[in-house]
């Protein structure tokens, strides 16, 4: 112990501004996420997301490069420096000037926002955890692979200039979609095994050759992984972890048609084929999540529907699958007239799969809409209140934001209800990641939070719109939030397989 | 005693390329043993596969009775190294370098350390960057030789330092560690050859000889032979005379295995109309050129 503390104390003389500097950057970080009262990240916050992390690698190769592992000339190697002490020591110097101040931060953000940091140290130790596993292990085992802090540098910035890419090419982002995070759980372990495994065996054996070829083996796994592991991968774990009870199929359904008429916006066409959900266990509340399918043409050509990982041209042409409830189910199929024109005449064979989340309502809660913020169990610390206008056409905007450091329930149920009126509102709350744009991370926050932004008109253009749905200042006045939380209860992928479909059946619109 | 560094049958290979081949030696305690060679002969190759800066291909090195993959702190303990390529941490301020190494030394005595850094007049207060190469050397062997190791590895430590510098660096090291063994690779002969005990000669990466000093200087002698008239030389000379070449009436070479009756006789033999024979003592880088250059002129041959 007296080396390890030996050693560290030499680092930290050796790399003070280093650590200052990382400890500006996260106080700035901290700042930023302590006054943020919105899901939307701002675009320092979201540089800072970016920086830090940067900051922390930099920081953590210097450490490593003190005695760095790779490089043949250092003199500590011919000193009786013990492989296990020097790693020690190391990974001390992380805890102590990444982790521990990281702690302290993130404890400060929360109390600051309003929670009790002590009560929720298991998930700020649980972050901790996930940041060590990600970044700070697998950043020491890229540094020891390295004899030059500029060769870690270019390492690195290939790596995560990879996973950014693939991130971004892997993910469909849609409030209406769970998180796609199994995907990135297999990739992250691959990244953090390697990590793990390479960091001891460079500093007891410095084999640097071989330990270089398996990072690349490791690196390359994970982005293969990332990239091609199939799009509804983690809804089959989810099935797996927690399967729905019962023998459930989806078959359509004869007897109904879509009930809305089918706008028909060149070049697309839309389809909406009634289904019906069989086998379940008991009732049960669930949704539907991604859909995937294939349509085998006539002529055997076969189509499938969009998949994250396409650009947005290629999404634009593609012919896309979802699920519409009315409260009845229709499998909607958006086809673009190359598809259609290829498919009208003949009889069509569908098939594919759909996740069925199934969810169980939790205590309702009710506070009042505008006032001081109230915890709601199981969701977080949730308020509302009435700000600038989203855009410029309205006269105000209504914010409901509810945050908390632990994860958020499946889904969360939002009613606004104006007593003396009887008018009543259900937004939706979302992460509103499809609203970010740019560099917009915010994944160093310990705060989840979730939104819901609603326009508010003003009263001339309330009366001209005569809807029932228009929100004015006037009707928010006492009015009434009740708040839902929905737990998971099961998953399933349901397979399909509709033959000989005749899709000019499903277009015509009732008013034929 | 056992040896405190010995090789057996070791074979160092980069990328196809045997940089030292099948190198056995046994370096006998409290010798000074010198590795000369060119550069790139392999010396610093050697060096670092003993200290387990890098794996033999092939064999096995031994130190202070551990083989060299297995080396740990406990026998490094024992083992001050000091070379050229060493990259020492430039931002620390000398005394901050000696009391760092300090903790890593159960045999530390700070009475020692204290009179070698009077004696080479280390600036405790300036980084090691800022020093010359000459007083970088000097941090490094005076933080090496303050816990008294078992065996000093250098690796040419003295190269590009004055005279004066070097003879002060060589004294404190017998002075310091009478007991100690030393191993040192150099190609700077006049250097070592006031203080090795021992030689050992590599050339493209094959051990030539290992010898002991005195030995090697009565083998070699540069024979200087005058004839009564000029005339070609003879065919068949023993392949101990290295290097012969005729000016004149006057042919000189190195006799490699120098015996004053043998060689006497063997001159007879073979030039009977020598007026004159004349055996001069060679120095250390005399005897090793002479080496050298046959070794070349014999490779060139095939």
């Amino acid at each position: 112990m007296h080396l390890i503390l030996h050693i560290c104390k030499k680092d930290v003389r050796r790399l003070w501004w280093a650590i200052l500097a990382t400890w500006l950057l996260l106080a700035a970080l901290a700042q930023q996420d302590r006054w943020r009262a919105d899901v939307i990240v701002g675009s320092a916050e979201g540089w800072l997301n970016l920086l830090l992390p940067l900051a922390w690698c930099c920081l953590i190769a210097l450490a490593v490069h003190e005695e760095a592992p790779a490089d043949d000339r250092e003199f500590w190697l011919t000193r009786p420096y013990r492989w296990q002490t020097l790693l020690a020591s190391k990974l001390l110097f992380a805890a102590l000037f990444i982790h521990v101040p990281g702690l302290i931060a993130d404890a400060c953000i929360l109390a600051l926002r309003g929670f009790q940091p002590l009560a929720y140290l298991p998930e700020l130790l649980e972050k901790q955890v996930m940041v060590a596993a990600v970044l700070t292990v697998p950043a020491m085992a890229l540094a020891a692979l390295f004899a030059s802090i500029a060769q870690f540098m270019l390492a690195a910035l290939v790596i995560l200039g990879a996973a950014a890419y693939l991130s971004g090419v892997t993910q469909l982002y849609s409030p209406y979609l769970p998180p796609d995070w199994a995907r990135y759980a297999v990739a992250g372990f691959v990244v953090s095994a390697a990590g793990f495994a390479l960091l001891p065996l460079q500093y007891a054996r410095r084999r640097t050759i071989p330990a270089r070829a398996a990072g690349a083996a490791a690196a390359v796994l994970a982005g293969l992984l990332l990239a091609y592991l199939p799009a509804n991968f983690t809804d089959r774990v989810n099935a797996m972890l927690h399967p729905a009870p019962g023998n459930i199929a989806i078959r359509i359904s004869p007897s109904r048609h879509f009930p809305f008429p089918m706008q028909q916006f060149a070049p697309w066409t839309y389809a909406g084929i009634p289904l019906a959900v069989s086998g379940l266990a008991a009732p049960a509340d669930f949704q539907t999540a991604r859909v995937d399918v294939e349509l085998v043409g006539p002529d055997g050509q076969r189509y499938d529907s969009a998949k994250p990982g396409l650009s947005p041209d290629q999404l634009s042409n593609s012919f896309w699958g979802y699920i519409e409830r009315t409260p009845d189910y229709y499998l909607l199929l958006r086809l673009p007239s190359s598809v259609w024109g290829r498919l009208k005449n003949g009889k069509v064979r569908i098939k594919g799969t759909i996740t069925l989340w199934f969810q169980r309502a939790g205590q309702t809660e009710w506070m009042p809409l505008l006032g001081t913020p109230r915890m709601v169990a199981g969701v977080g610390l949730c308020s509302g209140n009435i700000g600038p206008p989203f855009n410029m056409i309205e006269d105000a905007g209504l914010k409901i934001l509810c945050e908390s450091p632990a994860p958020f329930p499946a889904r969360t149920a939002l009613r606004i209800w104006q007593p003396q009126t009887g008018h009543s509102w259900t937004p939706g709350l979302t992460d509103g990641m499809y609203r970010q744009f740019g560099v917009k991370g915010s994944w160093l926050s310990p705060l989840n939070r979730r939104d819901s932004q609603i326009p508010i008109e003003d009263p001339a253009t309330a009366a001209r719109l005569a809807r029932p749905d228009t929100m004015t200042r006037e009707l928010l006045q006492n009015a009434r939030m009740a708040i839902t939380p929905y737990q998971t209860t099961g998953w399933a992928v349901v397979d399909f397989d509709f033959r000989d479909v005749k899709l000019g059946d499903y277009v015509k619109s009732p008013a034929h | 005693m056992s040896s405190p560094l010995r090789t057996e049958h070791f074979t160092k290979t980069f990328r196809g390329v045997e940089a030292v081949r099948s190198l056995t030696l046994e370096v006998p305690e409290g010798a000074v043993f010198a590795l000369v060679g060119a550069n790139g002969a392999g010396k610093t190759t050697t060096i670092k596969t003993i200290m387990n800066i890098l794996r033999p291909t092939s064999g096995r090195a031994e130190i202070v009775g551990v083989d060299s993959r297995q080396l740990g702190a406990e026998q490094l303990a024992q083992v001050g190294y000091v070379s050229e390529n060493q990259r020492l941490p430039r931002w620390m301020k000398v005394g901050y370098f000696l009391s760092y190494c300090k903790e890593f030394y159960p045999t530390w005595r700070d009475e020692d350390l204290n009179e070698l850094v009077r004696l080479y007049e280390l600036p405790l207060d300036r980084k090691l960057g800022n020093l010359s190469r000459g007083m970088r050397v000097k941090a490094a062997l005076a933080s090496s030789l303050a816990y008294r190791p078992r065996l000093i590895v250098l690796d040419e430590p003295f190269s590009g330092l004055d005279v004066l510098v070097r003879e002060q660096l060589i004294e404190s090291i017998l002075e310091r560690t009478p007991e100690a063994t030393v191993f040192l690779a150099s190609h700077d002969l006049a250097e070592i050859e006031s203080f090795a005990s021992h030689i050992g000669y590599l050339n493209d990466g094959n051990l030539e000889f290992v010898e002991e000093m005195p030995t090697l200087s009565e083998r070699f002698r540069e024979m200087e032979i005058t004839l009564g008239e000029a005339a070609a030389l003879p065919a068949g000379l023993p392949a101990a005379w290295l290097n012969p070449e005729q000016t004149g009436v006057v042919v000189r070479f190195t006799d490699s295995q120098f015996d004053a009756a043998r060689s006497r006789a063997e001159i007879q033999q073979h030039f009977p109309a020598a007026k004159e024979v004349t055996a001069r003592v060679l120095s250390l880088r005399s005897i090793v050129v002479a080496l050298a250059k046959s070794a070349r002129s014999s490779k060139g041959a095939k």
